[in-house]
């Protein structure tokens, strides 16, 4: 499955829709963005360890497991998205599900159809509230400076 | 959903935020919440195909290509 999608809410938005602590540190990012592509620094809400607030951070599309040693490692978008049946036992994504999980802000995204040859056309899918709503990721902690990716979790 | 793509992201429920969160280890991890969202409670129409390309961005990515297109228009002159 593809991977792209829509944060339509600036920081203060999301903050406010899903209860999470305005955040110390400044966090650079558009108001809007139509065409969030994976590897790139996003919004998302976790909760903090010495408060148990939630907290909005930001963080790499596409999880850097803990035991990477070089980023070269980690190939093309493979750790984008984590796949339900393989939550539990995969190296990658076990820990991060017991105690790593977070919610990634969003106001719509994309798919494009598994069927047919390029280009194919894209669809873009909201709910009917319009509302902005959250996926379901994980993130994970990595050593060197690039602290924190997450993935989001298809069904 | 399922009729452009078998697998779609799981979106979760406002009510469940703090279950999914939560940071204590437990032997009843919260896997029953990756399941599909209510698909009522979803619309999709199609998107403009300049989504494509990850250096196109604005709100016209999420309109159809023909109402995202810039119009022309001419006078007819006799």
């Amino acid at each position: 499955m593809c991977g792209r999608y829509v944060r339509r809410s600036d920081k203060q938005k999301i903050a406010e829709h899903l209860h999470a602590n305005p955040t110390p540190q400044d966090l650079p990012m558009p108001a809007a963005d139509y065409n969030v592509a994976p590897t790139t620094h996003q919004p998302i809400i976790r909760q903090s360890r010495e408060t148990g607030e939630r907290e909005m951070i930001l963080g790499r599309w596409g999880l850097i497991p803990f035991f990477t040693k070089d980023l070269k490692e980690i190939k093309g978008l493979s750790t984008i998205n984590a796949r339900a049946e393989t939550i539990a036992t995969s190296r990658t994504w076990r820990e991060p599900m017991k105690k790593r999980r977070c919610l990634i802000p969003v106001n719509a995204f994309y798919e494009w159809p598994k069927e047919g040859k390029p280009p194919k056309q894209p669809y873009a899918f909201e709910l009917t509230t319009g509302s902005l709503f959250a996926f379901a990721g994980i993130w994970d902690a990595w050593k060197d400076g690039e602290a924190t990716g997450f993935s989001r979790t298809p069904s | 959903m399922s009729r452009i793509h078998p697998r779609m992201p799981v979106i979760l429920h406002p009510r469940d935020y703090d279950r999914w969160l939560d940071r204590e280890e437990t032997e009843l991890l919260p896997f029953d919440l990756l399941r599909p969202f209510e698909s009522e409670a979803m619309e999709m129409r199609e998107a403009n195909p300049k989504v494509n390309n990850v250096r196109n961005n604005g709100p016209e990515l999420l309109q159809q290509a023909e109402q995202a297109a810039e119009s022309g228009f001419s006078c007819l002159a006799c």
